[in-house]
């Protein structure tokens, strides 16, 4: 099913491996000059920022080449049907597949822009139609249900992110819309069959990474896994579920309360604890970072419906928490334990290299405003403060 | 998984006994690093502590008093610097590393402090008066000292910064795109001026070897800041003759750039030329076409020269990456 030659694929995931044990120094470079020529790949694979430089261009080359035919074809009225774009995105996708498979290309950047620009045109002339075949808004269910098709087709096929990430967004669009079909019982459980949808694609995923057949979709794997943990939090989250409560039942957003409220609070704060302790437990760092991302996210939560303290007392408060929380952690961390440690990984990675965190800073502090312009104010911005709360709140 | 192909490199004699058990040891062995978890919660922590801390004192102004905060701003200032003076490295021209991870923290944070104090002095006693260009000018020498001195990157960010806040713009590729301010002609050659300066700095650090690695910086911000102000330039001009010279003066630039990249190997520098090249010829290719009576197929000739100048540069793009994939630079 997919594109790329698998032996190559296969080769380039040994050499990839032994690479980390030759600057660990576990291997010596003889034998992985051995390795490399015993396990050759021709896949073409630029440098990041050439694969920058190449999508940009193809993505130009692409919407004029495409705006040129659609100029051209002006005049005999076809560009106004839906077929137009599906035509065109057919177009695009085999030029993608005999590049790829003429060329060896690897997410070299033309590839890329191929499969996403193709897709686009695919998909929205797919819309299109169903869309006119309706004529009113269309049947969501529909469209979810071709555009999930679509790119599961297309991650199988070219086993990129992007649409690895779009297929999984469209699959619970797809449970969502057909479990609303059952009407108002439909919607008064959809937040458990949400649950429920996310926690078994979960499942699955996690039983398909283990298999050795799925080897060359580790990353789509991986980004579908996140996805699906995602949406296992929000479907509960107290926030979430109010808003989707008050818009279908055309209540306003002052309406605070939904039936069984405790269980979504208890769900909203309870599920990044446990990623967390997961992740900890399982060394998983998917499920840490998650874990503290949607930690975040449940606080913000909890502050937009109760007002416990002012602002600045519960920003100084949870950043001193925080600095004491981390700085406890690193201390004890400074001896390895449970496996689990402070120091840097081996990895490096490209980030690294480009000197990103001066432009960061440059960035940050370019914004300090010229002092003395406007006089009135008597904190017009600082930058002390500004640095500190600008981005946050 | 991985196990697999070790075990099948170790059977086909690829790998030694001795580096197989080594591997087996480091995966037995293997740590999980939660490093920039924990970082990222660092920074976060001081994030929020400061902001609060800052609204706090914001609120509370009538009973606090400007004095105290002044002189707690030059106290943690000067309390920062006395610690980056001891600690430091002695200077070299070349590259100095930091003496631990928290240096540079500390720099930055006695930096920020600085010109936070000078910025207050100014909103609140007013002490530079109408004299705006000196409060911004000590905190720029200031600053591009610190760099220098210390050896800090992020503070030659800064510097830069505010030698543009200093000649009158606001630099950074992003105000630059998003405040959209090339409606005078004035400001477009103070920003071309800036560029220079900072093309010239660049090329001065790659030539006399004081402080290398601070090249790619001052590169960075002159190449966009000159590029982004000739074409504003150009458009500025656009109805007038003059226009072409603004044009002539990009492609100099791009061709500068472009052998400078590829000297130095830096497919960066070398792409970001490319890319403004070609912003340019589709302007030229505009201007050349339209200027005429319009007549019928024009645009259809201007999307067909739109797409072959593209494809040329996707063929010099792949050769440029042939020529310097040896090298291990960015």
């Amino acid at each position: 099913m997919i594109i790329y030659n698998k032996e190559w694929l296969h080769n380039m995931r040994v050499v990839d491996l032994l690479k980390t044990d030759l600057r660990n120094g576990s291997i010596t470079p003889e034998e992985f000059t051995a390795i490399r020529s015993a396990h050759p790949y021709y896949f073409y694979l630029p440098r990041l920022v050439i694969r920058v430089g190449l999508f940009i261009l193809t993505l130009i080359i692409a919407s004029f080449g495409t705006g040129l035919l659609s100029l051209l074809g002006l005049s005999t009225h076809m560009i106004e049907s839906p077929g137009w774009p599906i035509f065109l995105g057919i177009v695009c996708y085999a030029a993608l597949e005999f590049f790829v498979r003429e060329r060896s290309y690897l997410q070299s950047g033309v590839d890329n822009a191929l499969l996403y620009y193709s897709a686009c045109l695919f998909g929205g002339g797919l819309i299109w139609m169903i869309s006119k075949m309706y004529y009113s808004a269309g049947d969501n269910l529909l469209c979810a249900i071709l555009i999930c098709l679509m790119c599961v087709y297309l991650t199988l096929r070219f086993a990129d992110m992007l649409t690895t990430l779009t297929a999984c967004a469209s699959f619970f669009a797809v449970v969502y819309f057909a479990w609303a079909k059952a009407g108002p019982l439909g919607l008064a459980t959809m937040p458990f069959i949400m649950m429920i949808a996310a926690g078994s694609l979960h499942y699955l995923l996690t039983r398909l990474s283990d298999d050795p057949r799925c080897i060359n979709y580790k990353n789509c794997l991986a980004g579908a896994e996140i996805i699906s943990l995602i949406t296992l939090y929000a479907a509960g989250n107290y926030f979430v579920v109010n808003r989707l409560n008050n818009m279908l039942n055309n209540l306003d957003d002052s309406h605070t309360t939904i039936p069984f409220g405790f269980i979504f609070w208890i769900w909203t704060m309870l599920v990044p604890v446990a990623y967390v302790l997961i992740g900890i437990r399982k060394k998983s760092a998917i499920f840490l970072r998650l874990g503290m991302i949607l930690a975040g996210a449940s606080i913000a939560t909890f502050r937009n419906y109760y007002h416990l303290l002012p602002i600045e007392v519960m920003l100084t408060l949870a950043g001193m928490i925080l600095l004491a929380a981390s700085y406890t952690i690193i201390k004890y961390l400074k001896t390895p334990r449970n496996g689990i440690t402070y120091a840097e990984p081996d990895e490096l990675s490209e980030m690294d290299k480009l000197n990103i965190e001066g432009l960061i800073v440059g960035q940050a502090t370019s914004h300090l405003p010229t002092p003395a312009q406007h006089q009135t104010n008597r904190f017009g911005g600082g930058s002390g403060g500004g640095g500190g709360s600008s981005g946050e709140f | 998984m991985e196990q697999h192909i070790y075990n099948k490199l170790h059977a086909d004699g690829y790998l030694s006994d001795a580096s197989f058990e080594k591997i087996k040891e480091k995966h037995a062995t293997r740590l999980f690093s939660v490093h920039w978890e924990l970082k990222i919660l660092l920074y976060l922590g001081v994030m929020l502590l400061s902001g609060g801390l800052g609204t706090l004192v914001y609120k509370n102004i009538d009973t606090i008093g400007h004095q105290v905060i002044l002189a707690f701003i030059a106290l943690l200032c000067i309390g920062c610097f006395a610690y980056c003076i001891k600690n430091k490295l002695p200077f070299s021209k070349g590259k100095v590393k930091a003496p631990n991870t928290g240096f540079d923290y500390v720099l930055l944070l006695g930096s920020i402090s600085m010109a936070t104090f000078v910025g207050y002095l100014q909103f609140q006693y007013n002490v530079f008066g109408t004299n705006y260009g000196l409060a911004t000018f000590i905190p720029m020498v200031a600053l591009f000292f610190i760099a220098y001195y210390f050896d800090h990157l992020g503070i030659l960010s800064m510097a830069i910064a505010s030698l543009a806040l200093w000649m009158g713009v606001s630099v950074t590729p992003k105000t630059l795109l998003a405040y959209g301010t090339f409606n005078s002609r004035e400001i477009i050659f103070t920003y071309m001026l800036f560029g220079a300066i900072l093309l010239a700095a660049a090329y001065c650090t790659g030539r006399f070897q004081i402080k290398k690695h601070f090249k790619f910086t001052y590169h960075h911000y002159g190449v966009h800041v000159t590029f982004i102000a000739l074409l504003a330039g150009f458009f500025e001009y656009y109805n007038s003759g003059n226009s072409y010279l603004w044009l002539l003066a990009v492609f100099a630039l791009v061709a500068y750039i472009y052998l400078d990249g590829f000297k130095e190997h830096s497919f960066y520098f070398v792409l970001l030329s490319i890319l403004y090249g070609y912003f340019a010829a589709c302007c030229l290719f505009v201007k050349l076409v339209v200027s005429n009576d319009a007549r019928e197929g024009t645009f259809e000739l201007l999307l067909i020269l739109f797409i072959l100048s593209a494809v040329a540069l996707i063929y010099l793009i792949a050769y440029v990456n042939k020529k310097i994939k040896a090298d291990d630079h960015l």
